[in-house]
């Protein structure tokens, strides 16, 4: 399957500051794919490069096989796009604004945008009152439906739900979904990881302009440590050594509390030999990870 | 073509300014008309020059017998500092929008669009033609009208010769600083800093030129400034506009549109 994104080795310097370094990927057409770091990461440097708005130092980037660089205004034209600092013209209108947009995508009528602006509960008395009117929110939706009204197969989204509110990003995330069913690619910029871990398959994150993780979802999940509380009906020895996968963080008569990454079998082998009252295992977390990595570690 | 959309754009954006500064540019036409038919009654002009000190006339040179009569007083609407400076802010206020949208992050949303850079520059320029044609015409217009209503019978009209020389004056330097606050805007991440260099850009060549007619040592380095080919005295004492000056101000602001695209195809958003 062709790639809907692909970065090769890309670089942008400014002066001496490197924001980006070699970052290599590719984002599978029809996947929504997560694109997380901390702040100054690089994550908007990469998505600039891919719209051309920023021309890389070395490596290139392409959207479905076609240079970002080279041959720009194909691949802007099989993107849509929503700004993290989403600026618009206040003197305009909702729909001006809308109106503009849409043509300057080449798109002769949008197709979604009735539908779009109805899911996200924007009424259509808002949309004939100046820009300068609305609240934040009201922004982040008229952002949402000018990157998605022509239906583009490949949307680049940078922080989507900033500023909505929890009904709205439940909307939204109802959106993506239905975009994705539809083969839409989706490249989601993300400080929400409850957010990613929800809507995205896979992830690449990025640490002081390096690309350091890229990876399914489910699999970074796996490499979060799981907390496992054993509780049991009488006191019971302290629990035998275990493999370096187990940490013990309490070892009490009646409850130990271990954090595991890996399977689970050794620490149930050594606890089936005491009567067992209960077992919880928490489910391991996405943050888990990520802020191991934010932190400069590995998990 | 999706780029015509910004043209559209970038003209709606503007449409009040051009339409606000013609309409009064066009009313001063109306109004200098209106004094120079008082001046014209009463005498006034027959008087002026007669307390004219020898040195201001010198000074004034050959225009100042024309400029003291009825057709005279009316190209003052075409020449006079005030109205050359409105233009020309009107004129770098245009151009400069690219580098506020860079500044505030509007161009992101824009040029996320298949639509080419080239367009930020070319919807300015076709916006700098639009208003220099629209204001231009107000103010002919203007001249034209108030002729017809209100010059008094018998006064002498300016030639249309000279009035079409000194609009073609006026448009090249709306075109010239245009093109220069343009091409400063492309290289610029705030449109203050666009406005100001040009600004003071224009505020210098100004002063080097008026320096250069006054005082001889200044007269070596006067080409430099884009007003030494604007001679609307020189017009209206009865010369014609010069092929080479045309010339050049058509060269500078070709020139520094030419480097606006370019600057604008190869820099960072």
């Amino acid at each position: 399957m062709q790639s809907a994104i692909s970065l090769h080795a890309l670089t942008k310097r400014y002066g001496r500051v490197e924001a980006l370094r070699g970052a290599s990927f590719d984002v599978q057409t029809g996947e929504v794919f997560g694109f997380l770091g901390p702040n100054g990461a690089g994550k908007s440097t990469t998505i600039r490069c891919l719209l051309d708005l920023i021309r890389p130092t070395s490596g290139r980037a392409e959207i479905f096989g076609i240079d970002c660089r080279r041959r720009s205004r194909e691949t802007r034209a099989r993107t849509g796009y929503l700004p993290g600092e989403l600026a618009l013209y206040g003197d305009m209108t909702g729909a001006e604004m809308l109106d503009l947009l849409l043509r300057l995508s080449g798109a002769s009528n949008a197709s979604r945008r009735d539908e779009l602006l109805d899911r996200l509960a924007f009424a259509g008395s808002d949309l004939r009152r100046r820009i300068r009117e609305y609240s934040t929110g009201m922004r982040r939706k008229i952002g949402i439906v000018q990157a998605m009204q022509h239906d583009p197969p490949l949307l680049i989204l940078d922080e989507p739900t900033e500023g909505l509110d929890p009904l709205m990003q439940e909307a939204f995330y109802e959106i993506v979904a239905d975009a994705r069913r539809r083969g839409t690619t989706i490249f989601m910029s993300s400080h929400i990881l409850s957010e990613v871990d929800r809507t995205c398959d896979r992830i690449a994150l990025l640490r002081k302009g390096e690309v350091v993780l890229v990876a399914p979802v489910e699999e970074v999940r796996k490499l979060a440590p799981r907390r496992v509380r054993i509780a049991f009906d009488a006191g019971v020895p302290a629990p035998p050594p275990l493999p370096d996968a187990f940490e013990i963080e309490e070892a009490a008569p009646l409850l130990w509390r271990v954090r595991a990454s890996g399977e689970l079998r050794e620490l149930l082998a050594a606890a089936r030999a005491h009567p067992i009252r209960d077992i919880e295992i928490d489910t391991p977390r996405l943050e888990d990870v990520i802020f191991r990595y934010y932190g400069g570690g590995e998990p | 073509m999706s780029g015509f959309a910004l043209v559209r754009h970038a003209l709606w954006r503007a449409r009040t300014l051009i339409l606000v500064v013609a309409l009064i540019l066009g009313a001063f036409q109306w109004l200098i008309t209106l004094a120079a038919r008082t001046f014209d009654r009463t005498g006034a002009f027959k008087q002026i020059l007669s307390i004219i000190p020898p040195m201001m006339r010198a000074l004034a040179g050959d225009a100042l017998v024309p400029m003291a009569s009825f057709g005279g007083m009316v190209t003052i609407g075409y020449f006079h500092l005030i109205v050359q400076a409105a233009l020309m802010a009107v004129a770098i206020g245009l151009t400069t929008q690219t580098a506020s949208e860079i500044e505030l992050h509007l161009v992101d949303l824009l040029m996320s669009r298949p639509v080419s850079r080239a367009w930020l520059v070319g919807r300015s320029v076709i916006a700098l033609l639009v208003s220099t044609v629209a204001i231009l015409g107000v103010m002919a217009l203007g001249t034209w009208s108030g002729l017809h209503l209100f010059a008094p019978e018998g006064a002498s009209w300016p030639e249309p010769r000279l009035v079409l020389s000194l609009l073609i004056n006026l448009a090249l330097l709306m075109l010239v600083w245009g093109s220069v606050a343009l091409a400063i805007a492309t290289l610029s991440r705030r449109r203050v800093t666009a406005i100001s260099i040009a600004g003071l850009a224009a505020l210098v060549t100004f002063l080097l030129d008026y320096l250069a007619r006054v005082w001889d040592p200044m007269k070596k380095i006067a080409w430099i400034s884009p007003f030494h080919y604007v001679r609307q005295m020189e017009l209206v004492a009865g010369g014609t506009l010069a092929p080479r000056d045309i010339a050049v101000l058509g060269g500078i602001t070709i020139a520094f549109i030419a480097i606006a695209f370019v600057v604008i195809a190869r820099r960072d958003l």
